[in-house]
């Protein structure tokens, strides 16, 4: 009988080391038509059918090019995406966000660079240049991005009317901008809300001139200017000038008080534009992001289509994540409001469809020109860096601990995640 | 013939046992084992990996100031979450068996968080948690309580999930003792009752010794899932503020999905499991001295 | 004198059971705000939602939010996977389970204890760990994206078989001794007597299987590729969104989603109690 256990619990291990070693499995296909599985990312019903009639746009051009659409939603994404990368057999067509990419290409993304080389009639250079950085490692590019954008400043424009104040397109200072916040603080209002999460703090930080990456992959959250630039951001709570965080859990937690109207302005990308209006009951209006004490900066971030490393039809993936991203596709996407598109020739279909927002236009313009746009070039393991200082931004902003204080404990993980 | 009949056993017992032990292998022992190769090697969720033998084990004690902070946590949760549910379902199944009428209705409104998906009630959850604005910060307003960020403060964040969690899952465990109390002879209550015995002295001399092996029971099941405290955690906070509601799972689960580290989320698990091990295994040797069985 | 003394035994009861039940009620409501809190805000606008300071109601009835989920993703397909998942899944599980239950407590083979503590030891190993292993094996049989995948693995229970083991070691031996004797076998008596006595704690392992296959949310979300086995909870988390999430949606989605779990609770919950009475989890 012992023997008989000891029989099936090696079998167990035996089955489970070959289990754990494998890779995927044999693909099915004709020779005519190449379907290919396309995993995206979607918020809404609607945004799934223009996704799929993107999808249909590939078969059309390339009639033996089938583009297979599953969809999660946004949070589920980032669990379902390692669980296929790990899997074997991924889906062959990837959505990849350049703050994140960092962690995914290099071990589950095809290189493309080969490819748009080869390639006569792609014109590369339609795209702007700082997110096809975002989502190259080195010199070498993954992904083909479709949409992009500066962070730039919202406003609820029915607020600034209500008080009789002028919109917010004039702030030159850090001093302008506290001094239009106590102006609602007046009313009893908050002028603005901070974000806890890096993606968007970071545009504060390159205003006050601090970069948070070294060349060499470190990464640096506790020196004299990001303390400042926190104690700043700090001030504007403690002022009553942005509400206090309540909600820990969420990272839209800014954008949700500015969508119900809590908050007169918060800082995001034109990528969010569409969701705004739908989820808001006011006129929204655009403008730069307030200048920080020594720089007009803006963080620069997008998204694109990459292809698994796994997939048995690279010619065939390349050809369609092209065509969805092709001039064609991204006006499209532009026109429904989808995205601010990557390629400069159709940025314009996006102006036109928000004409009615003030100052979209400009703002962007002038935030992606080279010396103030800075594309988001996160070190690898970015995600855990991410959290770790979110996490103590949280307490410092809530008033569990100083600036300085909650930095140093974050920098002290940091060195923690970066030194393995 | 002794032979042949454990044979006969065996073989009965083989056609009883395939289909769940084969079910059981392949879906539950395989990956069990595989995460415990993987716990051995330096395995990112995807990509190269490197055998590396006790390093993770030997990194998560030695080198990761996170994760004594989550073993913390979870406990103090464990501990807490436990407690109140168990003394609270117990409480809430006396009372409900003393009441003749409508208290199958109470049991299933004490239920219903169980069936209720927590992403929708976690958000209710942070509403009535809100400061200047929520329900309970209002309601302890009256008593001159200040203002509490509850889910926002160190201090209070954990608390504040341990409360939400009770609400959520004492009603399982108030099933099983209402079960466990209907199940005593009425005869031995009346018995004890002639003999002059009050109803404290009713519960502690007759019904708690009856219910003891429930008691057990649920507590062992109830220490088994609370140390795998996850959805609360994940939807009510994400681990913060400063990861004072980081708890091991969490941090397991943001290993392997989000850091992408399945390596070292693996080495957490088999930590995991011998913990409950040994708790479990402890609570057994306790039970000899406390429950009583007929 | 002896008046009053029945005047306070009939009156006393009563006014203590008036009470009782008005605490209770008090409570039971108190306790109910959070779900009350769910139902109010699915019907609030959407715009209303996230409005400070709260208000308990919206401006108007905002019907529009059930149309919503309804049409958010394909409603009733997911629906209807949801309850075929989780009806398949309970079935494996009581079949497997009592077999396996019945294995490990009235038959007498050697390893029985040490295979069985095996199996429980496996209920502490968080999903979170093995899914992934899980995930590879699946896409092996070929099993991604079908229903197959969502019933077998959680199937397969190690909890329904100590479950059904507890409650099989309290039916006495006599019992089945003497349809031994009559020259029942093992599985005639297994069929003819102990699951027709096990009725309740079948259905107790039935309730406690469709309850969890209703409320998963990880396993589903990776194994599935398209809408075709897709199931509520994934639905009602696609209401969150990159850039915030449609709550009043969300709430409308999830208000639905809990009326055929309860509702299994409530047409089984007589045999619930009875069930974990008889299982020896509920005391004896």
């Amino acid at each position: 009988m012992r023997k008989l256990m000891t029989t099936v619990c090696i079998m167990i291990i035996a089955t489970g080391m070959i289990f754990a070693g494998g890779t995927g499995e044999s693909k099915s296909g004709t020779a005519e038509t190449v379907t290919l599985r396309w995993l995206m990312q979607v918020s809404s019903a609607e945004e799934a059918r223009q996704w799929r009639e993107l999808a249909a746009g590939v078969t059309e051009r390339y009639p033996d090019i089938l583009v297979e659409l599953s969809t999660t939603d946004w949070n589920g994404y980032w669990t379902k995406l390692p669980s296929e990368l790990a899997g074997g057999n991924p889906p062959d067509i990837l959505y990849m966000q350049s703050m994140r990419a960092k962690d995914y290409l290099e071990a589950g993304f095809l290189p493309l660079s080969q490819y748009v080389a080869d390639d006569p009639d792609i014109n590369i250079a339609d795209f702007y240049s700082g997110i096809l950085e975002g989502l190259s490692i080195g010199e070498e590019l993954y992904c083909l991005p479709y949409d992009f954008g500066p962070y730039v400043m919202f406003y609820n424009q029915d607020l600034f009317d209500l008080y009789g104040l002028p919109y917010p397109d004039t702030i030159e200072t850090t001093e302008d901008f506290e001094k239009l916040c106590s102006q609602f603080a007046d009313h009893g209002t908050y002028g603005t809300v901070v974000p806890t999460v890096m993606d968007k703090l970071y545009t504060y930080f390159l205003g006050s001139g601090a970069s948070l990456f070294a060349a060499d992959g470190t990464v640096k959250v506790n020196d004299s200017r990001k303390i400042e630039t926190i104690e700043y951001l700090q001030g504007l709570i403690d002022q009553g000038y942005a509400p206090r965080i309540s909600d820990t859990g969420n990272n839209n937690w800014d954008r949700e008080q500015f969508y119900a109207g809590n908050v007169a302005t918060y800082l995001d990308g034109p990528w969010n534009l569409t969701n705004i209006k739908e989820k808001s009951s006011f006129a929204v209006g655009v403008t730069m992001v307030p200048p920080g004490n020594l720089y007009q900066r803006s963080q620069v971030a997008g998204s694109g289509f990459g292809i698994s490393k796994d997939t048995d039809y690279p010619g065939e993936a390349y050809l369609a994540i092209k065509e969805l991203t092709s001039k064609n596709s991204l006006s499209k996407l532009a026109g429904w409001g989808r995205a601010l598109p990557a390629r400069s020739s159709v940025r314009d279909v996006f102006y036109e469809l928000h004409a009615d927002v003030n100052g979209l236009h400009d703002a962007v313009e002038k935030s992606i020109t080279t010396d103030i746009g800075v594309p988001f070039i996160t070190p690898i393991r970015w995600q855990q860096v991410t959290n770790t200082i979110s996490q103590n931004l949280e307490a410092i902003f809530i008033g569990n601990v100083s600036a300085r204080k909650g930095l140093d404990n974050a920098q002290k993980i940091i060195d923690g995640i970066l030194g393995q | 013939m002794q032979l042949g009949k454990n044979q006969r056993n065996m073989l009965t017992a083989v056609g009883f046992l395939s289909p769940n032990i084969i079910g059981f292998m392949l879906f539950t022992a395989i990956p069990v084992v595989q995460s415990l190769i993987i716990s051995l090697y330096d395995w990112p969720t995807f990509g190269e990996r490197k055998f590396i033998g006790l390093q993770n084990y030997i990194d998560l004690f030695t080198k990761d100031p996170l994760f004594p902070k989550v073993m913390g946590n979870t406990s103090i949760y464990v501990f807490c979450y436990v407690a109140l549910n168990i003394v609270l379902a117990l409480a809430m199944a006396l009372w409900l068996t003393n009441i003749q009428r409508g208290e199958k209705l109470y049991r299933s409104v004490f239920f219903l968080p169980q069936v209720t998906p927590i992403v929708a009630t976690g958000m209710i959850w942070k509403w009535l948690f809100l400061p200047k604005y929520g329900i309970i910060n209002n309601f302890l307003g009256i008593f001159g309580v200040p203002d509490i960020n509850w889910l926002g403060t160190t201090g209070t964040a954990m608390s504040a999930i341990i409360i939400m969690s009770v609400w959520q899952g004492f009603g399982y465990n108030m099933i099983i003792f209402i079960a466990g109390l209907y199940a005593i002879p009425e005869s031995q209550i009346e018995a004890a009752r002639i003999d002059g015995a009050g109803k404290w002295q009713v519960f502690i001399k007759i019904k708690f010794p009856l219910i003891s092996p429930s008691i057990f029971f649920a507590i062992v099941m109830t220490v088994i899932s609370s140390f795998q405290v996850f959805d609360q955690t994940m939807i009510m906070t994400a681990g913060g503020p400063a990861n004072a509601t980081n708890t091991l799972v969490l941090y397991l689960y943001n290993n392997a999905f989000t850091y992408l580290k399945m390596g070292y989320a693996a080495a957490m698990a088999w930590v995991l499991f011998a913990i409950i091990m040994i708790f479990t295994l402890l609570q057994m040797r306790l039970q000899k001295d406390f429950v009583t069985y007929e | 004198m002896n008046e009053i003394k029945t005047n306070r035994q009939t009156y006393k009861p009563i006014i203590k059971k008036a009470a009782n039940h008005i605490v209770l009620t008090v409570l039971a409501f108190i306790f109910l705000i959070p779900f009350l809190g769910m139902v109010i805000t699915s019907l609030k606008p959407e715009t209303e939602v996230l409005l400070l300071p709260i208000r308990i109601f919206g401006s108007r009835l905002a019907m529009e939010n059930y149309q919503r989920a309804w049409t958010f993703f394909p409603f009733g397909q997911f629906l209807f996977n949801s309850v075929f998942i989780a009806l398949c899944t309970s079935l494996v599980a009581v079949i497997t389970s009592s077999m396996s239950g019945y294995a490990f407590s009235r038959l007498h083979f050697r390893g029985r204890d040490l295979l069985f503590t095996m199996y429980l030891g496996t209920l502490m190993i968080p999903q979170q760990v093995t899914v992934i292993p899980l995930f590879i094996i699946m896409r092996r049989f070929g099993w991604y994206d079908t229903y197959a995948a969502m019933v077998f693995p959680v199937g397969f229970t190690a909890f329904g078989t100590f479950l059904m083991r507890q409650f099989l070691l309290t039916i006495p031996y006599e019992i089945e001794d003497a349809a031994r004797i009559d020259g029942c076998g093992a599985v005639e008596s297994f069929i003819r007597i102990i699951l027709p006595m096990a009725k309740s704690s079948i259905a107790t392992l039935l309730i406690f299987t469709f309850i969890n296959s209703w409320k998963s949310f990880l396993w589903p979300l990776i194994i599935t590729g398209s809408d075709r086995v897709k199931t509520l909870p994934l639905g009602i988390y696609m209401f969150n969104g990159q850039y915030g999430t449609d709550w009043s949606g969300l709430m409308s989605a999830a208000s639905i989603a809990i009326i055929p779990s309860f509702l299994v609770f409530i047409l089984f919950q007589k045999y619930l109690v009875k069930g974990i009475t008889m299982t020896g989890l509920g005391g004896r």
